[in-house]
């Protein structure tokens, strides 16, 4: 056996062990943006799509906010200018006629000046009707039983307020598949799967999942010297163990997953004194101080 | 995309297209190197995952390297090992949390004798084997010194003889 056979007999492990490649590629930088606050350290601009029209506009408005502030007469400069900050209903494509009666209206001031009642956005607003923009399945959090976290993929019709269902908006195959890297694009067409986050203080509930969820476990520093051992399963064929770790602050972190048999498991957990890591150690009774029910259902 | 490529590719193009590729070129490789090491499943996805997320915070200095995959792989070796001796601890406590090794895995083990090692033992070993690199290298990479990755190998040489370089001055 040579080098190369190894690199691709490890190769072969990997693939077998984690075989996509777009999943814990979104965990990796959500990893890294998380720990340093958030943001990545350059611009995505492959992965913004929507945002990118958020972002012009924005820059429109503030273009337009900068002029309308800068030739806003001072107190001492009775003359009309015109327009300044209602200047923003005029931008190219937002009808005047859209605007709500007072909004944006000027209003003559001693002098002959005008001065905006309002601010432009209350008049860019309604350019942008329907429902935000979808976002992809992040984090979930449990929900009753009965109405378990749903793929957010293709939300089936989303309410008005009027209770007048709407089809929901869901960007467009080939958009959706164009946000993302050519190397990772076969991952984005993949079912999504709702993740269902569990704390400590969850611990004693019954809670409902769907076959394919990701179930995942954090839990928190204990406030003494004592610290979690990583959660287990009972039952590895219904709730089987994907990833997880204990951390020198006493926390634990597990995430399983449902490989798609239905049943019940429990998740469980214990907390160990310190001085069970100490030397010499103690031997503390056996208990288990987490314990969530999963039902895969 | 070879990582060399990707890596001379940062002057041009952007840093995160430099690190997806290197991420699509390494990360499987790096995945199973730690699952070789620890025969952990779950303990290798989140050290590569760990590793990555820590390479992607400082890719301004790692993308530069020579070999930015073997740094992600070293930063999640010992990720993994921290790990796994701190689940061995508790283990030993209350017997729960008994880790199942892959069948490839225990193939792996068996074909290089790896099964009786340490996860450092097994690391130096497969460090130096995968990719030839040097003894001085694999210490760096492992935060060792040369005589004890020496001692590693040599372990090592005993169980597979002729699977290890044979100039361990390098």
């Amino acid at each position: 056996m040579t080098g190369p056979d190894l690199g691709r007999d490890l190769e072969a492990i990997g693939r077998r062990l984690s075989p996509r490649l777009g999943q814990p590629y979104d965990a990796v930088v959500g990893r890294a943006t998380a720990s340093v606050g958030g943001g990545a350290r350059w611009p995505r601009p492959g992965r913004l799509g929507g945002a990118v029209g958020t972002l012009a506009v924005a820059a429109a408005f503030g273009t337009l906010l900068a002029v309308g502030v800068a030739t806003r007469p001072g107190p001492d400069a009775p003359v009309d200018r015109g327009p300044s900050v209602a200047m923003a209903t005029t931008t190219p494509g937002v009808p005047a006629s859209t605007d709500p009666p007072g909004a944006g209206e000027a209003t003559p001031v001693p002098g002959g000046g005008r001065v905006a009642t309002a601010p432009a956005a209350t008049t860019v607003a309604p350019t942008r009707p329907g429902p935000p923009p979808s976002e992809g399945p992040v984090l979930t959090l449990p929900a009753p039983p009965g109405q378990g976290p749903q793929p957010t993929a293709a939300p089936p019709a989303a309410a008005t307020p009027g209770g007048t269902p709407m089809p929901a908006q869901t960007p467009p195959p080939s958009q959706a598949a164009s946000t993302m890297p050519p190397r990772f694009a076969a991952s984005a067409t993949a079912p999504a799967r709702a993740r269902v986050v569990l704390s400590e203080k969850d611990s004693g509930r019954t809670v409902t999942v769907h076959p394919g969820d990701v179930v995942e476990v954090d839990l928190s520093s204990p406030r003494d010297t004592s610290h979690w051992t990583v959660p287990s399963s009972t039952d590895e064929t219904v709730v089987s163990p994907g990833s997880g770790n204990t951390r020198s602050d006493g926390s634990a972190r597990a995430v399983f997953t449902t490989p798609g048999r239905t049943g019940s498991a429990d998740l469980q957990a214990s907390r160990l004194p310190a001085c069970a890591s100490a030397t010499p150690r103690c031997l503390p009774p056996q208990r288990v101080d987490f314990r969530v029910t999963i039902v895969v259902a | 995309m070879s990582i060399t490529a990707a890596v001379a590719g940062m002057s041009s193009g952007t840093a995160e297209a430099t690190f997806e590729a290197v991420f699509a070129d390494a990360y499987h490789r790096v995945v199973g190197l730690v699952a070789a090491v620890t025969g952990d499943q779950g303990l290798a996805e989140d050290a590569a995952q760990e590793g990555f997320a820590r390479a992607y915070q400082r890719w301004s200095r790692v993308g530069r390297l020579d070999r930015p995959d073997l740094w992600v792989a070293r930063v999640a070796s010992r990720i993994a090992i921290d790990q796994w001796r701190r689940r061995r601890r508790e283990t030993a406590l209350d017997g729960a949390d008994r880790v199942t090794i892959p069948d490839d895995v225990q193939r792996l083990w068996v074909r290089w004798q790896l099964e009786r090692l340490s996860p450092m033992q097994r690391a130096s070993i497969l460090l130096h084997c995968w990719e030839g690199r040097p003894v001085a290298e694999v210490a760096t990479l492992l935060g060792r010194s040369q005589a004890t990755v020496r001692t590693h190998l040599l372990m090592g040489r005993r169980r597979f003889r002729g699977f290890v370089h044979e100039d361990e001055s390098r």
